[in-house]
Order: C-alpha cells, then sequence, then structure tokens
C-alpha cells in the first residue's frame, strides 16, 4: 500500500487533478480546500507527504508548513509555486519545507518527488525530466 | 485668428521686443537729434546773433565817441591832446567796423562793412583837414563840421539799426531754441509712452507665455504619467493573465498526462500526447508574456546567486545538446570558460537555450549549431553560431524584437511565436550583460553575449586573449 498524501489546495480545479493523478500511483488522496481544514487534517497525522499550495484562504502555506514544524511534524512537504512568487523557495525552505514544484507542473515531476519523498510502491514513478 | 493661443502669445512676445529695441533706437536717434539741433541753435545765436547785437553796439559807442570828441573840437578848438582823442576814437570806430566785418554781415537793409568804412573815411577825410583851419578859416571849418556831424548820425543810426537787428536775431534764435527743445520734448515725451506701452506689451505677453509652457509642462507631465499608467495598466494585464492561464494550463497538461499514464498506447495516446505538447508550447508562451511583461515594470526577479561557471556550463551543454536534437540539429560545444560570476542561473540558462532553440529550428535539418562559452578578459563570452540561411542585414536591427519574426510562414509552422530572441535580450541586459549579432546570408548567424564575471577567480591564460 502507498503512503496517504494530504493535499492542501483550494483550486478544485487543481486538487481534483493531483488526486486523479496521485491515486492513480496508488496513494490515498486526502484533500483539503483551504489553510485551516488542512491544519486540522496534517494535525490528524498518518500521511506519507504533504502537497501543499502557497496561497491558501485563511493561512499562508508556508506559515502553515512552518507551524507544523513548529509542533515537532517531520511529514515530508512538497510546496506548490508559481517562479515569481515572492521569494517562495527562500521562505520554504525556512519553514522546513522539502521540496518546491513550479506551477504549472508537470504530472511526472510532481509523481517523481512525491514518490521520493513519501516512498510507498507508486505505480509508475516516471523520472523527472 | 485661427492661429493656435501659444503661437499668438509668442508673436505677441517677439513682436513687443522688437517694438521696445525699436523705441529704444528712436528715443535715441531724437534725443540726438534734439541735441544737435539746440547746439546749433545755440551755436548760430551765440556766435553771429548775439556778436551781432554786440558789434553794432561797439560800432554806435564808437560813433558816439567820435562825436564827443568831434564836438570837443568845435567848442573849444583844436588842442594836441584834442586832435590825438579824436583820432584814437576814429580808430577804434575804423576797427569796429572791422569787427563787424569778420561777423561777415549780410544784412538786408544794412549796408556791408565796406560801405560803413567808406562812410567813416569820408566822415574823417571831410572833416579832419578843417580842424587845422579852426581859427583860420572858421565859416569852411563850421560847414565841414556840420556835414561831419551829419555824417557821423548817419552812421550811428545805421549802429543802432544793427544792434536792433542783434537784438531782434538772438531773440529769434532763442524762442526757436525754445520751440526745438519743446517740439523735441513732446517727440521724446511720445516716444518715452511708446516705451512703456510696448514694456507693458511685453510684460502682458512674458506673463502669458509663462502661463503658457506651464500649461504645456503640466499637460505634457500628465500625458506622460497617462502613458506611464496606461504601459503598467498592459503590463498589469499581460502578468495577470499570463498569470491566471497557469491553473487551467496546469489543470490541462497534468490530465493529459494522467491520461496518458493510464493508458499509453491506447487509442487517444496520441490526442492525449499532441495536448501534452501543445498545453507545454502554451506554458511557454504564458511564461514568457509574464516574463517581459515583468521586465517592462522592472519587477523582473532574478534569483541570483555567487555561482562557479563550470558546473553551469557542464549542464547548459547537455540541455542545450537535448534541445538541439530535438529539432533534428547538432550541436558542437566547447566550454572552455571558468571563474565566478553573480548571476541566477535558471535565467541565464534559459537566455541561452533560446538562443540554441531558435538557431537549430530555423536551420535546415542536420544542421550544425556551435555553442562556445569563454572567458575574455573579466567578462564570460558565449557564442551560438549556425550554419543556417542567415538574417538579411534590414532585419538584423530588429531580431531582437517581440514577436519579430523574418520568415513568418516558416516561424509559425515551426511553432516560434518570435519572443525567443526578446527573451534573452530581457535576461542578458537584467543581468548587466550584452547581446549582439551578426548575420551573412547564405552562411549564417552568431549571436553573442557577453556577461561580467566577478573579476579574481578567471584564468590569468585566458586574460591574455581578451587584452
Amino acid at each position: 500500500m502507498s503512503p496517504r498524501i494530504l493535499v492542501i489546495e483550494d483550486d478544485p480545479r487543481v486538487a481534483d487533478l493531483l488526486r486523479r493523478g496521485l491515486e492513480f500511483q496508488g496513494h490515498e488522496v486526502i484533500l483539503a480546500a483551504d489553510g485551516p481544514q488542512g491544519r486540522d487534517r496534517w494535525a490528524e497525522g498518518g500521511f506519507g507527504a504533504i502537497v501543499l499550495d502557497v496561497m491558501l484562504p485563511g493561512i499562508n502555506g508556508i506559515d502553515l508548513c512552518a507551524e507544523r514544524r513548529a509542533a515537532g511534524d517531520l511529514t515530508p512537504v512538497i510546496v506548490l509555486t508559481a517562479r515569481d512568487e515572492d521569494r517562495v523557495r527562500e521562505r520554504g525552505a525556512a519553514a522546513g519545507a522539502d521540496a518546491f514544484v513550479l506551477k504549472p507542473f508537470k504530472y511526472s515531476d510532481l509523481v517523481g518527488i512525491v514518490a521520493r519523498l513519501a516512498g510507498g510502491t507508486g505505480r509508475r514513478t516516471e523520472s523527472s525530466g | 485668428m485661427s492661429l493656435p493661443r501659444s503661437q499668438r502669445q509668442w508673436r505677441i512676445l517677439v513682436a513687443s521686443v522688437a517694438g521696445l529695441l525699436g523705441a529704444v533706437a528712436l528715443a535715441s536717434v531724437v534725443s540726438l537729434l534734439i541735441t544737435l539741433n539746440a547746439r546749433s541753435v545755440t551755436d548760430h545765436a551765440v556766435r553771429y546773433d548775439i556778436e551781432l547785437e554786440d558789434r553794432g553796439d561797439d560800432l554806435r559807442v564808437a560813433v558816439l565817441d567820435v562825436r564827443h570828441y568831434h564836438r570837443n573840437i568845435l567848442f573849444t578848438g583844436s588842442s594836441r591832446m584834442g586832435l590825438a582823442d579824436f583820432e584814437t576814437a576814429n580808430g577804434e570806430l575804423l576797427a569796429a567796423i572791422d569787427a563787424l566785418g569778420e561777423l561777415g554781415i549780410n544784412e538786408p537793409g544794412i549796408p556791408s562793412a565796406a560801405d560803413l568804412r567808406r562812410m567813416a573815411e569820408e566822415y574823417h577825410d571831410g572833416f579832419r583837414p578843417v580842424i587845422d583851419v579852426y581859427g583860420t578859416d572858421r565859416s569852411a571849418f563850421l560847414a565841414a563840421s556840420d556835414t561831419g556831424i551829419v555824417r557821423l548820425k548817419a552812421l550811428e543810426s545805421l549802429a543802432q539799426d544793427i544792434d536792433k537787428l542783434g537784438e531782434q536775431r538772438a531773440a529769434a534764435a532763442l524762442t526757436s531754441l525754445d520751440a526745438a527743445t519743446g517740439t523735441a520734448t513732446v517727440v521724446l515725451v511720445a516716444v518715452l509712452a511708446g516705451l512703456g506701452l510696448a514694456s507693458l506689451a511685453l510684460g502682458y505677453a512674458g506673463l502669458h507665455v509663462v502661463g503658457e509652457l506651464r500649461r504645456l509642462a503640466t499637460a505634457q507631465e500628465e500625458a506622460a504619467a497617462r502613458l506611464a499608467d496606461a504601459l503598467r495598466a498592459k503590463n498589469d494585464f499581460i502578468a495577470d493573465a499570463s498569470h491566471e492561464l497557469r491553473t487551467p494550463l496546469t489543470v490541462l497538461r497534468g490530465n493529459a498526462e494522467v491520461g496518458l499514464a493510464m493508458d499509453s498506447d491506447g487509442p487517444h495516446a496520441e490526442a492525449l500526447r499532441d495536448i501534452v505538447s501543445e498545453a507545454e508550447r502554451m506554458t511557454r508562451l504564458v511564461e514568457n508574456l509574464l516574463l517581459l511583461a515583468r521586465s517592462d515594470t522592472a519587477s523582473l526577479d532574478l534569483e541570483r546567486e555567487s555561482m562557479s561557471i563550470e558546473p553551469w556550463l557542464v549542464e547548459l551543454g547537455s540541455r542545450a545538446d537535448v534541445l538541439a536534437r530535438e529539432w533534428g540539429a547538432q550541436l558542437e560545444s566547447r566550454l572552455t570558460a571558468r571563474g565566478r560570476a553573480h548571476l541566477d542561473p535558471a535565467r541565464l540558462q534559459q537566455a541561452v537555450l533560446a538562443l540554441v532553440d531558435n538557431a537549430a529550428k530555423h536551420g535546415r535539418a542536420g544542421c550544425l549549431v556551435r555553442l562556445t562559452a569563454r572567458t575574455v578578459g573579466d567578462r564570460l563570452v558565449i557564442e551560438v553560431v549556425d550554419d543556417g540561411p542567415g538574417i538579411a542585414e534590414a532585419d538584423l536591427p530588429r531580431i531582437f524584437d517581440r514577436f519579430y519574426r523574418v520568415d513568418k510562414a516558416r516561424a509559425r509552422a515551426r511553432g516560434g511565436a518570435g519572443l525567443g530572441l526578446a527573451i534573452a535580450r530581457t535576461l542578458i541586459e537584467a543581468h548587466g550583460g550584452r547581446i549582439d549579432a551578426r548575420s551573412t546570408v547564405g552562411r549564417g548567424t552568431t549571436i553573442t553575449i557577453s556577461l561580467p564575471l566577478v573579476g579574481s577567480e578567471r584564468e590569468v591564460a585566458l586574460e591574455v586573449v581578451g587584452a
């Protein structure tokens, strides 16, 4: 069984894509549509990795990550970001994020990184280009 | 008048300045003429009219003197002293006549100096001889004396006329001086009034022109601000639109990729692959538009780091190789540059790859693209050389413009939006570098990038090359 993945993403179209793609890799995917909901799910634990958007209603993804790290949570975090979002990499790295995926991302890149960080037996983990 | 307001006011200003200068010149000339006229009138009055009066007076006094000594002789008889006085007085009379002669009198009703002299001589010549017969021929003496007195009277009357004429002439000269000065004053006052009016007009026009200039400047500032606003709005729109397109593109491509992953050999695979490649192309276009829009508003965010060039070149070479091969071209690289630079590695790689992409895309199948990187002095020089069709001289200056395509139909067929070189230039210039193109039609094109290195670690041997 592949690890459970928590996807915290407010845009339902992207969330659906991530769920579909990751489920195809054999992961169980839990969706959270805003910051506070994501925080609650994350705190429940039991995830192999968190896929985290930055611009979220309620609480910013970077702040949420920092908050969980401060609480001692070491679940791998993959931050979804656009290149020109202000210093997301720096701030994300400081907040304890493990990887960054640029939007618009390649499906194969994303599942590759999830597989690398979360482990598990993904059906097909194409290497990223 | 149909002239625009500002032009009309300029004309008023110019006309006022010209009028003012003209008035000043006129006033000067008038003052000069007044001075000259006054002086000539005064000179004339002093030199002739007043002299005439004076010398007429002198003549009269001389005549009266002669008469005085004449009467002395008449009443007391001839004495040596009386005779000497009489002769002296006669000499003075002749001198006074000469003085009038020197003045050059030539007046109607007044005899000339020569006539006066003749009269004086007639008097003297008629009276002087009979003085000697005073005691001996009393009747001849008295007859000559009477004639002499009559002659003296005539002379005195003439002297009085000259004196009076001089007086009249001097008075007339002074009156004419007065008149001349009066006229001159009127003219001067008129000119000064004109000057004052011209100054007022000048001041008025000047104020209006300054006001107009200020209005123009304000209008220009407003226009510039509006233009800047419009440009910002345009760039904001492009940035926002590009940003907003990312999500649907992610969803589009991601879903097609998921579909392909689920069924990579199925009947839909080819369609899905096309969707993926088109979505990728559109993603690149959107990213490029976003980059250019941001570079216009100076918010292009370079993530510079101090880096060693060598590993960066290795990665660049392998990426360029893959890219060239995608277009069926062959890449030959010679990457010998060394040193450190303060650059955004990803953006710089993007710039060079845009050049390689462009070269490979426009060459014939199997064409050769050469990528070289060397250190020249304290600069990193990267060249992308192709043996493609080349670029005509007329097109060369414009190839770095956005959406500029030398061969539009061909470029479109090969999927070029005409942004690659514009992106390259934007990125290179944002790094403080230079980009130039040289080309020969039929022989190929060389695009050269030059970027500053961090001085200390460049290879000493290569400095010689740049020197």
